[in-house]
């Protein structure tokens, strides 16, 4: 039973490790919460459900769509708002009301587009028979959906610490000044770095079906919820970080869901709670803040 | 280096008229600076006088209010910072560094903008120029001494090939052996033809200038030949801190 409830734990906090990896890409580089993270999840998930109902194409399959249309989405956002944002008198607060004001427009717009209904992906996609992980069995799509966490893991960490974009982005994390007087396009490498954080969203929602119940309009919030106390237990700021982060959360969430099944929506307010008042600065602490 | 007969006939760069501050405040009044091509020029003033922000304003990290910068001949007011920097100008700030990148990411980001071959080529030229770097290339910049933190942001700012070095007190926060050594490394790129532009208090790089400019409230109070400075009466009191009665240069 524990060991079942760990794997199941390590699987699903790879998964969250993806849901909340956007997040904290974009607040590393923009010093922004994007409030409106959880709907671009949301999105993510109409698309590949949309490619499967009327083309039938797995999800796995569905990732390339995902990565293109939202890089485009986040480059085209990011160059239509930010740089008028940022000459105004008040960027913070205005942002704030700004990605408040796009969750909701998003949220209303899907239910217009969708409608109000659930949907869902069967997990028979990826085959009736389950995986067998240590002597443990797991269904296909919690798997399949660990391995694409790891592998957009990796990803970003090719991004950010073997590239020249990479270099430079973190390099705007460190400070958009210092990075311009560098030569940098910070414009430039913010609009990707936002791109790659909504296209993270889009790819970890083309999976929500499995791993977060169905899809609906409304989803979007609570995600955003989840994916914030991610990143403050992980480290605020530091991609990487996100991952020992989603790997608390998922371990806490199975334990929760086997031991106590009727509290375990309260888990991610429990730990917030918990990792402000014992560690504020994340379990990577103060010197990894910057990545 | 080698200067085409424009580039001989006009200074490098040409500031007129700068207006600048932050929000309501107002801090540079009708700021007039040039420098010429191989010129080091540095820049006194007391704390507050707004070196800091003349030389954000150059680099487009302050916005201007009203003036105008030629560099090379080309109007830089309308130029985002990296464009900027990428016409020949590099600028070493107060921290000069990323402390979240090792000393090899800095270097190479210095020369972000550069073919990846001329990178690697112009890194080991720097490396043999500041052989410290060498051994600790892989060691997050954060982690160096404030002296070794200082050679790196040269190092960094060098790596672009700039023609103009602009530099916010270089010696702050350094002990006198290291300010010698910034020194010594300054001269031999001003040696090699670099046009520098240096903020400082310390007197120590005076040495380095072919001119002086003493910027005050915003203003500047004096631009001419080192000689003259050191010549003049009043500012020789208030900035060589030689002073006859105690209350001598106050104003
Ligand atoms: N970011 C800012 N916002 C508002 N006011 C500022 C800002 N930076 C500087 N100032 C103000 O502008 C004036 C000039 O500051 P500046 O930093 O340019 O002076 P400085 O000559 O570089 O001084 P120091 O020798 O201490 O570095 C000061 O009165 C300062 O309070
Ligand atoms: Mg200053």
């Amino acid at each position: 039973m524990i060991a079942y409830t760990l794997l199941a734990g390590l699987l699903f906090g790879l998964y969250f490790s993806l849901v909340a990896l956007g997040l904290n890409l974009v607040f590393g580089v923009m010093r922004l919460i994007n409030l409106a993270h959880g709907d671009f999840l949301m999105l993510g998930a109409f698309l590949a459900y949309g490619l499967y109902s009327s083309a039938g194409v797995n999800p796995v399959y569905a990732i390339p769509a995902e990565i293109v249309a939202f890089v485009l989405v986040g480059v085209a956002l990011y160059y239509a708002v930010v740089p008028r944002l940022l000459s105004s008198r008040d960027p913070e607060m205005l942002s704030f009301i700004l990605l408040f004001g796009l969750s909701q427009i998003i949220e209303a717009l899907a239910v217009i587009a969708f409608g109000n209904s659930q949907r869902a992906i069967p997990a028979t996609v990826f085959g009736i028979r389950p995986v067998s992980l240590f002597g443990q069995t797991f269904p296909a799509a919690w798997v399949v959906s660990a391995v694409v966490s790891a592998a957009a893991i990796l990803a970003v960490y090719f991004y950010l610490y073997r590239s020249r974009l990479g270099h430079a982005t973190r390099a705007v994390m460190a400070s958009r000044d210092e990075a311009a007087s560098t030569g940098i396009n910070v414009h430039r490498v913010s609009a990707i770095a936002l791109g790659a954080g909504l296209a993270l969203a889009a790819v970890a929602g083309a999976f929500s079906p499995f791993m977060l119940g169905s899809i609906e309009p409304d989803m979007g919030i609570g995600i955003t919820t989840v994916s914030f106390a991610v990143i403050v237990i992980g480290s605020l700021g530091n991609p990487l970080g996100t991952v020992l982060g989603g790997l608390v959360y998922g371990l806490g969430l199975m334990l929760m869901e086997t031991y106590f099944p009727s509290w375990a929506d309260l888990l991610p307010y429990v730990l917030l709670i918990l990792i402000l008042l014992i560690r504020p600065s994340g379990l990577l602490g103060k010197r990894v803040r910057l990545a | 280096m080698s200067f085409s007969a424009a580039e001989r006939a006009s200074p490098l760069l040409r500031a007129s008229g700068l207006v600048a501050g932050y929000g309501p405040l107002q801090v540079l009044w009708d700021v007039d600076l040039e420098i010429g091509n191989a010129e080091c020029v540095i820049l006194l003033g007391p704390n507050g006088a707004g070196k800091t922000t003349l030389l954000k304003a150059l680099l487009g990290l302050v916005a201007l209010w009203r003036g105008r910068i030629e560099f090379r001949g080309q109007r830089l007011e309308g130029q985002r910072t990296d464009q900027r920097v990428r016409q020949g100008i590099a600028y070493m700030s107060e921290v000069g560094v990323f402390p979240n990148l090792s000393i090899e990411e800095n270097l190479k980001l210095g020369g972000y903008y550069l073919p990846r071959r001329e990178v690697q080529r112009r890194a080991q030229e720097l490396y043999v120029m500041f052989p410290d770097l060498v051994q600790r290339r892989g060691v997050l910049a954060g982690s160096l001494s404030g002296g070794q933190r200082k050679m790196l942001s040269l190092a960094k700012a060098f790596m672009s090939g700039p023609r103009l070095l602009v530099m916010d007190e270089p010696s702050a926060g350094l002990s006198p052996r290291y300010v010698k050594e910034v020194i010594a490394t300054l001269r031999q790129l001003h040696g090699a033809g670099l046009a520098m532009l240096i903020a400082e208090q310390n007197l120590g790089f005076l040495e380095l200038a072919g001119r002086a400019c003493i910027l005050e409230g915003g203003r500047i109070r004096f631009a001419g030949d080192r000689t003259a400075l050191e010549q003049d009466d009043i500012l020789r009191r208030s900035y060589f801190g030689l002073q006859e009665t105690p209350d001598a240069g106050r104003d």
